[in-house]
């Protein structure tokens, strides 16, 4: 049995320090590292209690509940920062994928401690798989809420809609990997496809982003 | 077999008109596009989902991930017929309208007590199908009504009045033939409803550029560009 509050203790610790310690941008992207991970310990005991109340084994509930339940968890750090000190829009990318590299960083050491480590090529698609799936679910998230719908109506509606992208691209993806063999490793490769995607698209598409921060 | 033959045609159709919509979103930078890849790609992951979930387990998802992406796309299909809609539409009343609401939970109600449909997925069905068919009936005949025949954005409205009478059609089809065959009429109905997403391809490509479109994913850009025409 894993004791995942002893061990983001221990992780958090000296995050803890170092928050205290740094300038305010460097704090600033502690912080945001530390609510992924937080993030990623209540979702898990979040996970645990509905699909117990539901009497879900461990992989219907990785695709059926921790999907929708890891992606609003990843949320709300951005949604409090963004309503309470609302910042410059162009702060909020990094602070999401922040808040993303948290919480993958948190669930793959989980996993990590729960699964064999000996197969350095699994683990590798792995953390490249999972890190990069969370990155672009947050991303995803956080494109809805930059204003490119100038409208407040289009914006809600539009941040729904992209939230509900993430989690079945995330329960997707759950799905792929919670089998062996070439699934998962089709399931592993599919985030990471898509970033690249992304990322090519963003040379076209992000000078109008940037133009409306 | 047939099940997982007709859905992956399904997904690659889907994923077809995602790429198209894409591409086309990236070069035109204009929200019509943008809202027509949300819907399609909503589309496409709840296919996807579902169909990965049925291999996998045998069995249908048991929580309503896939049914919410499905109605949050129709929510974006509405947002889409939204942003070409005229102010004065609002002033209009069409006594016809209210057929709509009548037909849309009057099946509900025969899916629940018929196939024993679940009932808060169907009256939310019902709710998004109410307006989005209101949406395309009442802009349909406001454009009708100030054009003539060949009103624009025609074409779209048309597109969605058939996705909207495939989706019933598949939903009513699927409630009376259950064997996994080609015989049955749901695979030949669901694969009419995947060709109908191309549908919105071209209709989409008529109104961009049109009158009724100006706004872009940037509205700076588009100001900029009214001032230089100016």
């Amino acid at each position: 049995m894993n004791y995942i509050e002893n061990i983001y203790i221990c992780l958090a610790a000296p995050m803890i320090v170092a928050i205290f310690c740094l300038d305010s941008y460097r704090r600033r992207m502690m912080v945001f590292l530390l609510s992924g991970m937080t993030m990623c310990l209540l979702s898990s005991y979040i996970n645990t209690f509905i699909a117990y109340a539901y009497g879900m084994d461990t992989i219907i509930a990785s695709v059926e509940i921790s999907p929708t339940v890891e992606e609003i968890m990843k949320l709300l750090p951005v949604i409090f920062y963004l309503l309470v000190f609302e910042p410059p829009k162009n702060r909020m990318i990094g602070n999401t994928i922040t808040v993303a590299i948290g919480f993958a960083t948190f669930e793959n050491v989980c996993y990590l401690l729960g699964n064999d480590t000996s197969n350095i090529q699994h683990l590798l698609i792995r953390g490249f798989g999972t890190g990069t799936m969370h990155v672009v679910t947050g991303l995803v998230v956080m494109f809805g809420m930059q204003s490119v719908w100038e409208k407040l109506w289009l914006r809600l509606a539009g941040t729904l809609g992209l939230l509900t992208i993430s989690i079945i691209f995330h329960a997707s993806f759950n799905i792929m990997v919670s089998q062996p063999g070439l699934l998962a490793n089709i399931g592993y490769m599919f985030p990471i496809v898509t970033v690249i995607f992304v990322l090519i698209m963003k040379k076209r598409i992000g000078p109008v982003i940037k133009a409306r921060t | 077999m047939v099940v997982i033959i007709e859905s992956s045609i399904f997904i690659a159709i889907l994923l077809i008109c995602v790429i198209i919509d894409t591409l086309r979103a990236v070069k035109t930078k204009k929200r019509e596009w943008m809202l027509l890849f949300l819907f399609h790609v909503l589309y496409f992951f709840s296919a996807l989902y579902y169909e990965l979930y049925f291999i996998v387990f045998a069995d249908e998802p048991l929580s309503h991930i896939s049914e919410i992406a499905w109605y949050v796309s129709y929510l974006f299909l509405t947002l889409l017929l939204q942003n070409i809609r005229d102010k004065e539409m609002d002033k209009k009343k069409y006594k016809i309208l209210y057929i709509i609401p009548v037909f849309t939970f009057a099946v509900a109600v025969g899916y629940i007590i018929y196939s024993e449909g679940d009932v808060f997925s169907n009256v939310i069905c019902a709710l998004l199908m109410w307006i989005l068919l209101r949406e395309t009936a009442k802009g349909a005949m406001f454009y009708k009504e100030k054009y003539g025949k060949n009103y624009p954005a025609k074409w779209l409205y048309r597109s969605s009045f058939i996705f909207c009478s495939l989706e019933y059609i598949t939903w009513t089809v699927s409630c009376f033939f259950f064997e996994e065959s080609w015989s049955n009429p749901y695979y030949w109905c669901d694969l009419m409803l995947a060709l109908s997403f191309f549908l919105f391809i071209p209709s989409v490509e008529k109104i961009v550029g049109s009158p009724l479109t100006n706004a872009d994913m940037s509205s700076d850009e588009a100001q900029s560009a009214s001032r230089s025409e100016g």
